[in-house]
C-alpha cells in the first residue's frame, strides 16, 4: 500500500513539476476517485460483452439488478472529483474537522508522515490531539502516529477517543451522532490492527463517536447536515473525556478520515 | 419501459461560514477558492474586524434530494 501511495505521488511529481504538496494531495485524491470510475467502467462493460457472446439473459439480468447501485456511486465519484478539484472538505472530513477545532492556536507537532498532534489540557486532564495535516488531502497515517508516540515514545494515555464517519443504513438520518466503543477507522485494515495493537499492549480502552451518513456523502462536498453536526460531536468528546478519565489522567482524541479542505 | 433512464444532475450550492473572532457574528457566503476550514475568513460586516475564521464550509441541496 505504502509503495502504490508513493509511486502514485512520484509519478504526479514528474507530471506536474512545481505543484506544491497540497496540489499533489489534490491530484492523488482526484485520480483515486477516476481509478474506481474506471474500474465501474471495466466491469459493466465485462458483464455486458459477456452477456452478448455468451448470449445469456442472466449474465445481462444480474448487471442490470446492480445498475442502479453502480450508477449511484459513479456519480458520487464523479461529484467527489469536483470537490477535490476544489479543495473543498468531504463528509469523511467531519472527524478532522473536530480535531481541528481543538488544535486550533495550539503548536503542531509532527507524528507520522502527513500527521500531526498538539497536546492540550482539559479540566484537569492531559489531551494529545491528532489528525491528518490538512487542507490537504490526505488520511494521515494515525496507526503509525499512535505506535510511535505511545509505543516508542512513552507517552502515557488512559484512553483512546476517535471520530470519524461511519455508514448509515437506509432510512437513518444523515449526521445523526452515535457513541460506541473500538476503533473507528475504515481502509483495509492496517491502521485499525495498529491502533488495537497498541491499544491491547497498554490496556487503553477505545471509545468511538461517529457520525452517519451514506457512501455518496463521504465522499462528495460535506452535507450541510453533517456540518451541523460539529457542536454535537464536539460536545459528545468531551463529556466522553470526562466520564472515562479522572483529573490527572490522559486522552488520546483522534480525528479520523480525509482533511481535504479542513487546517487547524 | 424506461429501465437506466439518467436522474436530472442536482448540484449543491456551497457555502462558507466564517465566524469573527471579536463578535462571534457568524456569516454565511458562497465559497471561494482558496477557502479552507480554520483559514482566513472574510471582513466582519457586524464590527469590520479582519480576525474572522473560516469555521464550516459546506453544500446545500434543494429539499427533494434531502435523504
Amino acid at each position: 500500500m505504502r509503495t502504490r501511495d508513493d509511486r502514485v505521488r512520484a509519478e504526479i511529481k514528474k507530471l506536474c513539476s512545481g505543484a506544491d504538496d497540497q496540489e499533489i494531495s489534490k491530484i492523488e485524491n482526484i485520480l483515486e476517485a477516476a481509478t474506481a470510475l474506471n474500474l465501474i467502467y471495466k466491469v459493466v462493460r465485462h458483464y455486458y460483452l459477456m452477456g452478448k457472446r455468451t448470449t445469456s439473459m442472466f449474465i445481462l439480468v444480474q448487471l442490470q439488478m446492480v445498475m442502479p447501485l453502480l450508477l449511484e456511486e459513479a456519480e458520487a465519484l464523479q461529484k467527489a472529483i469536483s470537490a477535490f478539484k476544489r479543495g473543498q472538505p468531504i463528509g469523511d472530513g467531519i472527524g478532522p474537522m473536530v480535531v481541528g477545532k481543538m488544535m486550533f492556536g495550539k503548536e503542531k507537532k509532527l507524528a507520522a508522515r502527513e500527521t500531526i498532534y498538539s497536546e492540550d489540557e482539559y479540566k484537569g486532564r492531559k489531551l494529545y490531539l491528532l489528525k491528518a495535516e490538512g487542507p490537504a488531502g490526505t488520511v494521515g497515517r494515525p496507526g503509525e502516529a499512535i505506535t510511535r508516540l505511545v509505543g516508542d515514545l512513552g507517552i502515557k494515555i488512559d484512553t483512546i477517543i476517535m471520530i470519524d464517519a461511519a455508514l448509515k443504513l437506509e432510512g437513518e438520518k444523515t449526521g445523526d451522532v452515535a457513541e460506541g466503543i473500538g476503533v473507528a477507522i475504515g481502509g483495509i485494515g492496517v491502521e485499525k490492527y495498529q491502533v488495537e495493537e497498541v491499544a491491547s499492549r497498554f490496556n487503553i480502552p477505545i471509545y468511538a463517536v461517529i457520525v452517519k451518513q451514506s457512501v455518496q456523502d463521504a465522499i462528495t462536498v460535506m452535507r450541510k447536515e453533517i456540518a451541523d453536526a460539529f457542536e454535537k460531536v464536539t460536545n459528545t468528546v468531551y463529556s466522553v473525556i470526562e466520564d472515562k478519565t479522572s483529573e490527572g489522567q490522559s486522552a488520546m482524541v483522534i480525528g479520523v478520515g480525509n482533511t481535504i479542505g479542513v487546517g487547524q | 419501459m424506461m429501465l437506466f433512464g439518467k436522474k436530472k444532475e442536482i448540484m449543491p450550492e456551497i457555502y462558507s461560514e466564517d465566524t469573527c473572532q471579536s463578535c462571534t457574528e457568524k456569516t454565511k457566503r458562497r465559497f471561494e477558492e482558496g477557502d479552507h476550514v480554520y483559514g482566513a475568513g472574510m471582513q466582519c460586516k457586524k464590527c469590520m474586524s479582519s480576525k474572522t475564521l473560516v469555521t464550516a464550509i459546506y453544500g446545500e441541496y434543494p429539499e427533494e434530494d434531502k435523504h
